[in-house]
């Protein structure tokens, strides 16, 4: 593989040089399918979304302005690849009533002794909905004003499936605590 | 502990993590995304046609190997037929080389042939006479006197090797001697024989009374030389006579003769066909061809533009028909012009699925009360989402008129031609028809050209072929071969994308020279 700065790579992909292109494909891919993964259900899906993801990224890296990290930028369009090729139904009513419950306290030791691999065990536990809202928001660092567009949700009911996704995870940690203990 | 620092673990240990996977795999598949093969159309269109241009090439060899079979056949059964007639031929070009040495007779008629000679030869003595300005048929013809009187025979002996080089020379120089000449020459030498040996008679008459030793003798002997002069110049009204009647003769039998025969030198001099220096031809020519688009952006705000038209247009074959008139020297070198049709076609395939999400009215929120578990409904605005799927294909087709300049050579080698030709063209544009991308949900009417994107003029473009072909007929010939097409760009700068073509392709031309 060649070593390539970012720069070089995305003008090279802009000038629609393959070589360029494949590099980024290699370069890229095994972090972009574990962004993918997360919004997928499965393994197969998770590299169809890629597949799909890295096709859009090659095509519309001629729009890139070069703001931002590149890397945040093809995330995003991972995640909104792995979005829209979702056919499930989407919530479409608010649990308005959830909105003033306190953020949950999750377990000191237990998820710091954890790997990525193992929090990331830990968050497929997660239902869909719970699942995509804390990953968007947890990892990814998104508001929920940007939640709430991404998943066509308002933006109080990407909190409160924040909060109900965090209370989840803390009975997980807690019943994994006891566990090691 | 906070929420703050478990993101923030999650976020440090998930957002760097590498899942491994094929990466090579990976982007086969990208890559076949990116830039899908090429239909197999356009692979089937050139087998076609170069099937075509070979089965034409096969019939027209097989079809003259057939015919040349034929003629063998006829000329064999001929060869056989005619040998008692080659008997006489054979006799009469042995006349007309007397002074050859005769070879050895290898066949009956020969032999015969021989033996007559021979005895003649005991009989006959030249006489060279003035013939300087005669033709050379008669002078042949009046050498041949015959005689026993030995003043005769002294003067002749005189002029005999003079004679035999004379003919030697005839015979050398009339290479092109003809049948006519010959049966002629026949002719005369049979018709001759009998007033030369009555001539012959009284010249050794005149010659007994020459050996009388008196003066009445000598002046008997003069008178008898003069009578003798005379005889002989009588003789020699009788020859010309008889010659002039059977020259007449003669070419009333040429006219009646069914074999064709060559003419005397000077007229066989005018016969001989002489390649003309120029020739003239006609011909119809029909290409077929892969126009390789180049789109390019004119400046970095049109590369989204420019990459968008890339993946939605795929090139068809494109194919020109001909007329043209040529003008061949007779080295092979060749002028060409005419008018052209050309056709490059293109398609535009598009897909795509448009997101729209909306507004309306409808149930935004459901309380339910845990007590009683009654359910309360709040109506407000609730989203709505429409996936709007477009899909659109189009032929575009541009149409052009070709004024082609050519210079080319042809070198022919039995029935087979080869050549290589090459030329400018100015190239006239007719119209296009389709639509292109002029943003990503927005097409550009091509035939409208509100904008003025395309050419009305597009100027000059150069061409070249190579070729191989077959002739039919003296006037007929089929010629085919591979050909190029030079990049003829058909946008104008204001156009946001820069759009060439260049042609590869095959041509097949049918000529017909004029003589």
């Amino acid at each position: 593989m060649n070593n390539n700065s970012d720069i070089e790579l995305i003008n090279g992909c802009k000038a629609q040089d393959q070589l360029f292109q494949k590099e980024l494909v290699l370069r890229y891919s095994p972090l972009l399918l574990t962004v993918s993964k997360r919004y997928t259900d499965s393994y197969p899906a998770a590299q169809d979304v890629l597949q799909d993801s890295l096709v859009k990224i090659l095509r519309s890296i001629v729009d890139y302005k070069h703001t931002g990290c590149f890397a945040a930028w093809m995330k995003r369009i991972v995640i909104n690849t792995a979005l829209k090729s979702k056919s499930r139904k989407r919530y479409s009513f608010e649990y308005s009533g959830l909105q003033n419950i306190n953020e949950p306290e999750l377990p000191a030791e237990a998820f710091s002794k954890l790997n990525a691999q193992e929090l990331m065990k830990l968050i497929d536990t997660l239902p869909n909905g719970f699942r995509e809202v804390f990953n968007l928001a947890a990892i990814e660092g998104y508001s929920h004003n940007e939640i709430g567009e991404l998943l066509n949700i308002a933006p109080s009911t990407s909190r409160s499936q924040l909060t109900r996704a965090r209370k989840i995870l803390q009975k997980k940690l807690i019943h994994l605590e006891k566990m090691t203990a | 502990m906070s929420t703050n620092k478990f993101d923030n673990h999650a976020r440090k240990e998930i957002g760097a993590h590498e899942t491994p996977l094929d990466t090579e795999a990976l982007w086969g598949k990208v890559q076949a995304d990116l830039y899908p093969k090429r239909k197999k159309k356009f692979a089937w269109v050139w087998f076609s046609a170069s099937s075509f241009f070979l089965a034409i090439l096969l019939a027209g060899y097989f079809y003259t190997n057939k015919q040349t079979e034929a003629v063998k056949q006829v000329s064999a059964t001929t060869i056989q037929k005619e040998t008692p007639s080659q008997k006489s031929n054979t006799d009469t070009q042995f006349t007309a080389k007397p002074s050859t040495p005769n070879p050895a007779p290898s066949t009956a008629t020969e032999k015969k042939f021989t033996e007559t000679k021979k005895v003649n030869n005991a009989n006959k003595i030249e006489v060279k006479k003035k013939t300087t300005n005669t033709p050379l048929r008669i002078k042949q013809q009046e050498n041949t006197i015959t005689t026993n009187d030995p003043s005769v025979i002294q003067k002749s002996n005189q002029t005999k090797n003079d004679t035999a080089i004379s003919q030697k020379d005839i015979i050398r120089n009339n290479s092109k001697n003809t049948i006519i000449d010959n049966i002629a020459k026949q002719k005369i030498n049979n018709s001759l024989t009998a007033p030369v040996q009555r001539e012959e008679v009284e010249v050794i008459k005149g010659s007994a009374k020459e050996n009388l030793p008196s003066l009445e003798k000598l002046n008997q002997t003069q008178e008898q030389e003069e009578t003798n002069e005379n005889i002989i110049a009588i003789s020699k009204e009788e020859i010309e006579a008889k010659e002039e009647g059977l020259i007449a003769a003669t070419k009333e039998d040429e006219k009646n003769e069914p074999v064709e025969e060559p003419k005397d030198e000077e007229e066989n001099d005018n016969d001989i066909k002489l390649p003309k220096k120029y020739q003239l031809g006609i011909g119809t020519r029909a290409g077929i061809s892969s126009s390789i688009t180049t789109l390019s952006a004119n400046g970095d705000a049109n590369m989204a533009l420019a990459a968008l038209r890339n993946q939605s247009e795929t090139n068809l074959e494109t194919i020109d028909l001909g007329l043209e008139v040529l003008l061949k020297h007779k080295s092979g070198f060749y002028v060409s012009t005419g008018i052209d049709y050309l056709r490059a076609a293109r398609k535009l395939e598009y897909d795509n699925e448009v997101i729209n999400t909306d507004s309306i009215q409808g149930i935004s929120a459901i309380f339910v009360n845990p007590i009683t578990t009654d359910s309360t409904f709040q109506e407000g605005l609730i989203a709505e989402t429409t996936t709007m799927t477009r899909s659109k294909e189009t032929f575009n087709n541009l149409h052009l008129i070709n004024i082609p300049l050519n210079l080319g050579v042809s070198l022919n080698y039995q029935q087979w031609i080869f050549g290589v030709q090459g030329g400018a063209s100015i190239n006239v544009f007719l119209n296009q028809k389709g639509e292109i991308h002029d943003s990503e949900s927005t097409f550009y009417d091509l035939g409208e050209d509100n904008q003025d994107w395309f050419q009305n003029r597009l100027g000059v473009s150069y061409q070249g072929s190579a070729f191989v072909g077959y002739t039919f007929s003296d006037h007929f010939e089929i010629i085919g071969g591979p050909s190029f097409r030079s990049p003829m760009v058909i946008s104008e700068d204001r156009n946001p994308v820069k759009q060439s073509f260049v042609n590869f392709g095959l041509q097949v031309s049918a000529r017909y020279w004029f003589d």
